[in-house]
Parts: C-alpha cells; sequence; structure tokens
C-alpha cells in the first residue's frame, strides 16, 4: 500500500482510496471509539462509536513503530516513527510526543464493517498500558510462534496526579491476553522508516557473622596495568 | 508458602529488606511493573559495555549505538518522564565504564548463572553476574546511577559478595553519566551470609500462610518512599492496601 505525504498509508483500490480506519483512545475519559468515516453527501465526517464495554482485538505486536508524533485539531498528524526494536528517531519539536502505533483487528462483536484498524496513541495511560501488555507478549510469545495475542480490555482505572489545582485524572486501560491466533488478513502496511547491535554453580559453606557490622568496601580499585610487549617479543 | 515463589534472588531480597509491601505486591501478588527507565539504562549500558570489552577492535560509537538502541527498545513505550533526560547520559556511561574496564582485558565470561543451595534454606538463592575475569579471579558488577556512592551500598554489597562465593575477588563499577569508580568488595563472606539471613527471614515470612491477600493484612506500603513514586504503582497500593 503506498502513503501520502504525511505517512498515511493510501489505498490503491477497492477501499475507495480511504485512510486505513483508526481505533482511539481516549485517556481523558477512559473510553475506546472505533472511528467511523460516513459520507454525508457533502463529503466525509468522522463518527466515534463507543465500544469501551466490548473492546477486543488481534495485536500486530510483530510490527510495532514507536518513536514521536505531534497532533494538531484539524491537521493530519505528523508521525516520525521507525520499527520497535531501532534507534528513536530525533524528536523533531518540543510538540512531538512520544507515540506508539500498531495495527490490529478487531473482534466480530465490535469491529463494524471494517475490522482491520491502526491504533496511536501518546499519552501516558494509553503507552503505559501496551508497556504493560507487551511485556507480557515477550514473554509469552515464544511458546505461541507464529501467532499473535488477542487482548481485551480488563479494566480502566482513574490515576490521578498532582495536587489542588494542578491535578488531574487520567483513566489507564489495563489490557489482558486472552488467546492468541494466526495473522490472517491482518496484513501489516510499513511506514516506519527503518535507521542503519558462563554458567557458574557455586557451593557454599556458610561463616560465622562477625561481631560487627561489615564494610561493605570503599577502596577504589585500580584498573591493572596493561602488559607492555618487550622488544624480545618480536624476536 | 507461595506456590509461584520457587528461588530467590538477591534482588528480591533486597526489595524484601529494603519495601516488604512492594515484595509483596510484585513476588506474592504477581503484579508486576515493566522495569523503569533507570533499570533500562543500566542494562543498556551493560550491552554497549559488553560489546566494547568482547572485541577490543569494535569502534566506541558503535559499543555506543549498541546501549542506545538497546535503551530505545527497552523505553519506547515508557510513560515515565524521565526517558529522554535518562538517555542523555548513556554514551558518557558506556564510554567511562569501557575507559574503566578496558584494562582488566577481554572477560572469561559474562551473565553467568550463579545457584547457591546454603544450608536452612527451602529454596535456592540464583542471579547472574555481569563480568568476569577468571585468570585475576575478578567478578564486577556494573551499576548505573545519577549519583556515585562514596562506598558499595549494601544491597550491591550483598549481591556480588553472592556472586563471588567467599572466594573470587568482587567489586562494582558504579557508573554516572560524569565519572566512572570500581569499588572492590570487602567481607564478601559476611555479605554473601547477609542475604542466606534475610532468604531465612523471607521463607519464615511466606510460612504463615497459601493465601497471597494474608500477605497484604500484614503489611503496609511507605508512600513516601521512592519505590512507590509511579502513579500507577501509587494506585495499585490504593488498590491492595486502601491506603
Amino acid at each position: 500500500m503506498a502513503t501520502d505525504v504525511f505517512g498515511f498509508p493510501v489505498s490503491t483500490g477497492g477501499e475507495g482510496g480511504e485512510f486505513t480506519p483508526v481505533l482511539k483512545y481516549d485517556a481523558r475519559a477512559g473510553r475506546f471509539f472505533r472511528v467511523e468515516r460516513i459520507n454525508t453527501g457533502n463529503g466525509f465526517e468522522n463518527e466515534d462509536v463507543d465500544i469501551t464495554q466490548t473492546v477486543k482485538f488481534l495485536a500486530d505486536f510483530e510490527n510495532v513503530e514507536v518513536g514521536y508524533a505531534r497532533f494538531v485539531a484539524g491537521q493530519a498528524p505528523d508521525f516520525h516513527l521507525v520499527p520497535m526494536g531501532s534507534q528513536l528517531p530525533a524528536k523533531p519539536s518540543e510538540q512531538h510526543s512520544s507515540v506508539v502505533r500498531f495495527m490490529l483487528k478487531l473482534a466480530k462483536e465490535c469491529g463494524g464493517e471494517r475490522p482491520i484498524r491502526e491504533i496511536s496513541g501518546a499519552s501516558k495511560a494509553f503507552r503505559g498500558a501496551i508497556e504493560a501488555v507487551y511485556t507480557a507478549y515477550l514473554a509469552q510469545k515464544d511458546k505461541n510462534a507464529g501467532k499473535l495475542p488477542v487482548l481485551v480490555c480488563e479494566k480502566i482505572t482513574p490515576v490521578k496526579t498532582g495536587t489542588g489545582v494542578q491535578s488531574s485524572t487520567n483513566y489507564h486501560p489495563t489490557f489482558k491476553i486472552v488467546g492468541w491466533s494466526e495473522r490472517k488478513d491482518l496484513v501489516f502496511v510499513a511506514k516506519a522508516v527503518t535507521p542503519s547491535v558462563a554458567s557458574q554453580v557455586l557451593a557454599a559453606t556458610v561463616t560465622a557473622s562477625p561481631a560487627t557490622a561489615p564494610s561493605t568496601g570503599s577502596t577504589r580499585a585500580a584498573a591493572p596495568v596493561a602488559e607492555t610487549a618487550d622488544a624480545d617479543d618480536f624476536g | 508458602m507461595i506456590e509461584s515463589y520457587v528461588r530467590h534472588s538477591p534482588s528480591s531480597l533486597n526489595l524484601f529488606a529494603a519495601e516488604p509491601a512492594l515484595f509483596v505486591l510484585e513476588k506474592i501478588l504477581g503484579v508486576k511493573q515493566p522495569a523503569n527507565v533507570l533499570m533500562s539504562r543500566g542494562t543498556a549500558v551493560e550491552a554497549g559495555v559488553a560489546a566494547g570489552l568482547l572485541d577490543p577492535n569494535v569502534y566506541l560509537e558503535d559499543c555506543i549505538n549498541i546501549a542506545l538502541t538497546r535503551y530505545d527498545t527497552l523505553t519506547a513505550m515508557s510513560p515515565d518522564g524521565r526517558r529522554e533526560k535518562t538517555r542523555e547520559g548513556i554514551h558518557h556511561m558506556v564510554t567511562q565504564a569501557l575507559d574503566a574496564l578496558k584494562p582488566f582485558g577481554v572477560p572469561s565470561s559474562m551473565q553467568g548463572f550463579v545457584e547457591w543451595h546454603p544450608e536452612g534454606l527451602l529454596l535456592p538463592i540464583i542471579g547472574y553476574y555481569d563480568f568476569f575475569w577468571e585468570n585475576k579471579g575478578f567478578i564486577v558488577d556494573l551499576k548505573t546511577t545519577d549519583k556515585m556512592p562514596s562506598a558499595i551500598k549494601t544491597g550491591h554489597a550483598r549481591q556480588v559478595g553472592f556472586y563471588a562465593n567467599g572466594n573470587l575477588s568482587s567489586g562494582i563499577t558504579y557508573c554516572t553519566p560524569k565519572k566512572c569508580e570500581t569499588y572492590q568488595l570487602e567481607n564478601s563472606r559476611e555479605h554473601r551470609e547477609a542475604l542466606r539471613q534475610i532468604a531465612l527471614r523471607v521463607e519464615k515470612f511466606l510460612s504463615l500462610s497459601d493465601d497471597p491477600e494474608f500477605f497484604v493484612g500484614i503489611t503496609v506500603p511507605n508512600l513516601d518512599g521512592f519505590y512507590w513514586n509511579d502513579p500507577k504503582l501509587r494506585q495499585l497500593a490504593y488498590e491492595h492496601w486502601k491506603i
């Protein structure tokens, strides 16, 4: 699939040249929305469909993209992403936030007509939740080779930060891996830029404790003097 | 006893000594948090230093890039606000740690597994040391920190004392963004014994019940301590301990 100047995927046919549809998470409200593009006759409008209660999806964690993005209302997001596992790009500006993006396939009960979507999030609530479930994915993926994790949102927790007028509440989702499935038609569309990486078993004997608390050591250990070659070494 | 707790490690024992409630959260309730950015910095610097020690011909820039790539991989999703600032110190840390450790030569082994079955304990203590030079009988653990300590920290002393098995020389190389110092461990056997003493108490503690919630009922998080600084951990403390 080709991409436009903003790095968005542009279908080359069969889908009317539209963007990859998105799933979004609103950390201020603690809600998941399936964003639908509605043809009003005078153009397209976005309609948010709340699927918080039923959200379940196959996550393409083999192709997570990370980096920075700037989100400005009324403008296309400005993404600067690399594949997970690469060195991050330079932060383009202070207006850019850390972001994570990946593709997913929504389950039948919440997927609508276009279940294959992408999600990106810059909120700490979203990134922290994805970090936690991605860590669980890494721990389990070898036992589920060739498959992707199926995630549900187990709970959404209000987390208050700051005090007084500085306080704010964000809603942290907690994802849970409930199964594993093959990717089938969840085809990853690359958009990010790829940048240019004794065993010893010790038996032991217990020793008597000293009468006083043992010091730990503050003596600087000098590095060994480098061995110098003698002229005779070269014959 | 708790079925899921099957072995001790220096870090879990030190955690029990420092903040028992967090030990309960992580080791008994099984609520694990992703590594924070400071822990990831340590892992990343170690990767860069290991590359430079194993192959003395590898360019410093390549070692730094290995460290940065590892750091970015580990922290790219992290919501921790210290992520970018913490990253800035990595190239200095790799540079200084290599300056400090290269004179020891190529390590005989790295990330070596150590297992100890001391008398009186039901469970073994296991761990992985960072670098071992067999010809010098010297084990070193590399620690990154923002502030250079004036001596080896007690928890670290227990850790390397355990690796040294009472008969090897050992030390800690502390690296800050500005300098690097290697301290030689003193009283290695005593620190290793301290680890065993903590493990004995952990096993007594765990023997009190098979019910994880029981341990929530007999511990209290110290919310002013840095262990609970993360708002999400603070929230977990509220959910489990109601404070």
